[in-house]
């Protein structure tokens, strides 16, 4: 209760400055105190959340709520979805998911480095929201037309959709890798052949970095290679590396090995990106 | 002891998202087999509103710590919730009749289990 007596007599000098002949100095010094108080409250929110009294999820909402909405729009935003960004209501539901991942995270969050944890878990809120906003249905294989552009080598096109879970979240299940499934009704043989060439070459990690990246970007997601060396604990020029290394390989193999002779057709798997290897 | 200092917005935020995020709260607490997942987000978000620990909690309300934490824990029946929480998780801005209709809707359609047994019964607090 002391602290909290402080900070009220803290905020009716901030909110009262007629009173008291604030000097520039006195005021920053309020707004000083004042973000001290929050970041104390913070560090009770977030500890709590960390021994896991869900109560401080209502409290870090409820206090923290319009900082955290603004996040959300930022990576809407960041996302090229500026439409969902001007959605209040979409806002506010993703934002309830914003408090859910920090209350996952909250035991690791250090607020000695002074950052808020909307900040401090920016990367991963990033692929959370681009994770339930846009993986639904993503295009893994680009159309590909045939040498006269009209598509005479065949629409070769197959997409890796999320299937909802039981509950109705959206769940990625089974292949082509852990977490994600071919939709029956959108299932390409192609798409299965190049699940299985993807799985052929490279360490299984390089291979779930190549498909990580390549949903980020088809998402939309300007940074790919941030958000998925966040996921991988590598960087960002780590990434690409081996997401050039695995495109290379895969596209070597469908080159080399008669069985993927159908995906020479594709984009994906250009003769370029197998010469270059 | 306070748990939040610092002050509430001047405007509270949309009474949707507080219940929304009650109803997401208690599909989780459902999906983990609690008894009465939407007493137990309700009698969270009262407490999570006020920014109090769960005995400073109690003493302000008037009730033993381990009625709180029975309620908490979802072993208290939504329509059983002690008064005071359900007045404070109005207060708070959680829409009482949205959630109510919710526990009914899981009482009716699991049997009884995972539900909130409010057939028939007022939302807590007195709405």
């Amino acid at each position: 209760m002391d602290d909290m007596d402080d900070v009220d007599r803290t905020r009716r000098r901030d909110e009262e400055p007629e009173r008291h002949d604030a000097s520039g100095a006195e005021a920053a010094g309020g707004s000083a105190r004042r973000e001290q108080a929050e970041q104390a409250d913070l560090v009770r929110i977030m500890t709590g959340l960390a021994r896991g009294d869900m109560a401080f999820l209502f409290t870090l909402f409820d206090r923290f709520g319009d900082a955290i909405r603004a996040t959300v729009c930022r990576h809407l935003r960041d996302l090229a979805r500026p439409d969902l960004a001007d959605d209040a209501d979409e806002v506010g539901g993703l934002a309830l998911e914003v408090c859910f991942l920090l209350a996952q995270r909250a035991a690791a969050w250090d607020p000695a480095r002074g950052a808020r944890p909307w900040t401090w878990a920016s990367a991963a809120i990033r692929a959370e929201i681009a994770r339930l906003i846009g993986h639904r249905q993503v295009h893994l294989i680009e159309d590909d037309t045939g040498p006269d552009g009209n598509g005479d080598g065949g629409v070769r096109e197959g997409r890796l959709v999320a299937r909802g879970g039981a509950d109705g979240e959206p769940t990625l299940a089974g292949i082509p890798r852990p977490g994600h499934e071919i939709d029956p009704y959108t299932n390409h043989p192609l798409l299965m052949l190049l699940a299985e060439a993807v799985r052929a070459v490279g360490r299984e990690r390089d291979q779930e970095v190549l498909l990580e990246f390549e949903f980020q970007q088809a998402n939309g997601d300007p940074s790919p290679a941030h958000t998925v060396g966040e996921l991988f604990d590598l960087r960002p020029d780590n990434v690409r590396q081996i997401v050039r290394r695995q495109r290379r390989r895969v596209a070597e193999l469908v080159w080399s090995d008669e069985r993927f002779v159908e995906l020479r057709t594709v984009r994906w798997c250009a003769r370029d990106e197998a010469e270059a290897a | 002891m306070e748990l939040v200092a610092s002050p509430r917005p001047a405007t509270p935020p949309p009474m949707p998202d507080l219940t929304r995020l009650c109803e997401r709260v208690a599909a989780d607490l459902r999906r983990e087999g609690v008894a009465h997942p939407v007493a137990a987000a309700v009698a969270l978000a009262a407490r999570g509103v006020a920014g109090l620990e769960r005995d400073a909690w109690a003493a302000r309300l008037g009730l033993d710590v381990e009625v709180v934490a029975a309620c908490e824990e979802g072993r208290v029946a939504f329509g059983d919730l002690p008064a005071p929480i359900g007045a404070a998780a109005h207060d708070a801005g959680v829409d009482l009749v949205v959630l109510a209709a919710l526990a009914r809707r899981w009482a009716g359609g699991s049997g009884g289990r995972g539900g909130d047994g409010v057939v028939g019964e007022r939302p807590p607090g007195g709405t």
